[in-house]
């Protein structure tokens, strides 16, 4: 199954090939493409679909609790970026910061507790795996559970390193890719922003 | 002959002491040419934490890192956060040669610590022991505290610390 997922995450790319960005790390897709239909839980057990999507900008990242690197530094330097954002725009137009957590098994019990040591407006989600896969898929993006180590359950997940950029219309419109340098993100975030709003 | 047997492995083990006895092993600073700055662990609500430091060799030989161990933790791995073509993961490295005179930071984002199991709650304010296992069989322990990724960085926005 999820080598289906990497093909399709591959065709995805391929077909966004001709996109174009402002930056190195950064590119607009040349055609907004929109989200699929999922259902998946937040970190407060309330649905998670396409409706909370729209309407306001969302930043989406692919991760597991797990994680005890990059997944923190990624949730706390997007905090940082909500923050500059803060000082251009107006709290609805600040995008959302969503971790999609890919290892239900080991991340649905304690996404509660992990979100609660960030900032509380982060949103944290996770369900079945069918449902993990279609928004993984609509976000052009790829994950895969590792195996256990020697001797050791813990198993790593690599997965798309890169953030989604969703709009109000609950459509991929651009990608930021790793590592994240705060003022850079916040710039593109910026002119994205303003540029949708005039379009 | 049980005498001389007894005598014979107590003098073994007195002599391996700092080598073969986990327990003790932990204790034993048999370096100073090897220094720690900077050590640190990012509080997390995790069962798998990160620890973070900077580890010079000012010997003039070629020294490896061939384990980690806390006595806070179940397992300690040596580990390097890797983006290969967009796709992030961690490669687990069982040995880390450090040059003469060179300087290897384990920090966010790159190399590191990964830290699993705790075995007590962990908070800000605590403090980990770790020491490091060298192929030529020296040590080197030193304490790591637990620190809020803010309470290090200052606040959020000075963590973006690539370029």
């Amino acid at each position: 199954m999820r080598v289906i997922w990497a093909l399709v995450s591959c065709l995805i790319l391929c077909g966004f090939s001709e996109a174009h960005g402002s930056g190195e790390r950064t590119r607009i897709f040349k055609d907004s493409r929109p989200l699929p239909e999922f259902s998946l839980l937040d970190q407060h057990k309330r649905i998670y679909d396409l409706d909370r999507l729209k309407g306001r900008w969302t930043l989406i990242f692919i991760g597991f609790t797990s994680c005890p690197d990059v997944c923190p530094v990624t949730l706390m330097k997007l905090e940082a970026v909500r923050a500059e954002l803060g000082l251009q725009f107006s709290p609805s137009r600040i995008p959302e910061i969503v971790f999609l957590a890919v290892d239900p098994q080991r991340d649905a019990p304690v996404l509660t507790e992990y979100l609660a040591h960030f900032h509380p407006d982060n949103v944290g989600i996770t369900g079945p795996v069918e449902q993990i896969d279609t928004l993984v898929s609509g976000i052009g993006g790829f994950y895969r559970l590792g195996k256990p180590g020697r001797g050791n359950a813990h198993y790593d997940v690599t997965h798309t390193a890169a953030i989604a950029v969703i709009s109000p219309k609950a459509e991929l419109v651009a990608e930021i890719s790793q590592p994240l340098d705060v003022q850079e993100v916040s710039k593109f975030l910026t002119r994205l922003i303003r540029k949708r709003k005039r379009s | 002959m049980r005498a001389l047997l007894a005598v014979c492995t107590f003098a073994i083990s007195l002599a391996m002491t700092p080598w073969v006895s986990g327990a003790d092993r932990e204790d034993v600073d048999s370096t100073s040419e090897l220094t720690i700055a900077d050590a640190w662990q990012p509080d997390a609500p995790s069962l798998v934490r990160a620890g973070y430091f900077t580890l010079t060799n000012t010997s003039s030989e070629e020294v490896t890192l061939v384990e980690v161990m806390s006595s806070a933790f179940e397992s300690v791995e040596i580990h390097r956060s890797v983006v290969v073509e967009g796709i992030a993961g961690m490669e687990a490295l069982d040995r880390l040669s450090i040059s003469p005179g060179e300087t290897v930071k384990f920090e966010p984002e790159s190399l590191h610590l990964m830290m699993q199991k705790p075995k007590r709650r962990l908070g800000e304010g605590d403090h980990i022991d770790v020491a490091l296992v060298f192929g030529n069989g020296a040590t080197k322990s030193f304490t790591m505290p637990v620190k809020t990724r803010r309470a290090k960085y200052g606040s959020a926005s000075h963590e973006g610390h690539h370029e």
